[in-house]
């Protein structure tokens, strides 16, 4: 059921990231909001789903997106990598790990897709990028996950059951 | 790993064209929704963006904006065209580059999510007889961008503030050229002027047709500011587009325009 729940977020939220947020850019900045609800998604209900939705948002992401079909899935594995690396401690960092999570995975996210434009012979200067691109839009990425980590924290049924401990 | 590696294989597979049909479909598919998406949140990014004007001024303001568009545009084409009749009328017969040109009407669809680029998606493509490099402008004839990719029925048009944007330029008043060009910070700087151009706030900038991937006196902006020491061999001259490019709904394709691709001598 979670399954099914979460392609369908991820869905509305690619569609949202290409016709809503562009409308509410901050100094022409928008969050990368599917690489947001994936970490959430991640810390608050376990790696065996993101697994599944990492991939899948990556697809519905590169289906809506100007850049090459699969950047977006490059993108977005580094978040599989690193749960890899940090095992199932991840989820215990509470909203602390979620932020620093969240602000390394932005870096890594956006340093990918100036990778892939570098490669295919889009012009870009990293360090410009860096200051005036990945690191607002870090800070972006980690405003966006805040309220979100605890809307899913209140709707997962692990914290509703603890209510009741 | 794997996901890693599905990843790359269809970074492989959309360099080669393969996943065109599937692109294709989906924008067929997704742009309805998008659209209806986007129509419902342009009211609520009207209000917070600007600060609770009503629905009559807004569009009052719109309409006013497009129409000062258009007669800066004009104003702009009509001198650019009188300083280039002079200097060319002795030598030959010349006609308005602009007038003879062919346009299709493209709506916007989708914007490029991501923060490092400045794309936007139209509704026409390959089958409308789009190609790349073909200029695209607003309905009031001012300079957007060029197409940056086409598919069958879509394409991307590169806005003029991408950081992947250049476009030889001059300066209407002082005939002062220069590139204008896009940046991460989706301002636009014309680069290259002359120390000695008197530039000044308010100039218009226009295409100057060099290098044949523009037709000359299309508007792009004004000029913002000014910087430059003496020591310094060029001035920076800040330069805002003319049109609103956040809210493109609209645009033209010069279809009839076709780049060229000059080889070195």
């Amino acid at each position: 059921m979670s399954y099914y729940v979460g392609i369908t977020l991820l869905f509305f939220v690619a569609l949202i990231e290409v016709s809503v947020l562009p409308l509410f850019r901050v100094y022409g900045l928008q969050p990368n909001l599917t690489l947001v609800l994936l970490i959430a998604w991640l810390i608050i209900r376990g790696e065996e789903e993101a697994y599944v939705l990492i991939p899948i948002g990556g697809v519905l992401l590169g289906l809506v997106e100007s850049a090459p079909m699969g950047t977006a899935i490059i993108a977005l594995a580094p978040v599989a990598v690193l749960q890899e690396i940090r095992g199932s401690k991840l989820g215990q960092g509470g909203v602390a790990m979620a932020i620093a999570f969240t602000g390394m995975m932005s870096v890594v996210y956006n340093f990918t897709y100036l990778l892939v434009f570098t490669l295919t012979g889009e012009s870009g200067n990293w360090l410009v990028a860096t200051t005036d691109v990945v690191l607002p839009v870090t800070l972006l990425n980690i405003v966006v996950l805040v309220p979100l980590y605890f809307v899913f924290s209140v709707v997962n049924p692990r914290y509703r059951r603890s209510l009741y401990a | 790993m794997s996901v890693m590696g599905g990843g790359i294989l269809l970074l492989a597979l959309s360099g080669i064209g393969l996943l065109r049909p599937v692109e294709d479909v989906s924008y067929t598919v997704l742009s309805p929704i998008e659209s209806a998406l986007r129509s419902i949140a342009q009211p609520v990014a009207n209000v917070v963006t600007r600060y609770g004007d009503t629905r009559d001024l807004t569009s009052e303001n719109e309409s006013l904006r497009l129409e000062n568009e258009r007669l800066n545009a004009e104003l702009a084409r009509l001198r650019e065209e009188t300083t280039r009749r002079e200097e060319l009328e002795r030598l030959l017969e010349t006609k308005n580059a602009l007038s003879n040109q062919e346009f299709i009407a493209a709506s916007v669809i989708s914007r490029d999510p991501g923060n490092l680029r400045q794309l936007v998606a139209i509704n026409r493509g390959r089958n409308d007889g789009l190609k790349v490099d073909m200029p695209i402008v607003t309905e009031g004839q001012t300079l957007v961008g060029t197409i940056a990719r086409v598919e069958d029925d879509h394409a991307w048009v590169k806005l003029v503030t991408d950081v992947d944007s250049a476009v030889s330029a001059l300066l209407l008043e002082s005939r002062a050229q220069g590139v204008v060009a896009g940046s991460y910070s989706r301002e636009m700087a014309m680069e290259f002027v002359d120390q000695n151009a008197g530039v000044k706030e308010g100039d218009t900038v226009v295409t100057s047709g060099q290098g044949g991937t523009y037709p000359a006196g299309l508007v792009i902006g004004k000029v913002t500011g000014v910087e430059g020491s003496r020591q310094e061999l060029f001035q920076r001259v800040t330069v805002e587009p003319l049109a609103s490019l956040s809210k493109l709904e609209t645009v033209l394709i010069m279809i009839s325009f076709v780049p060229t691709q000059l080889t070195p001598p």
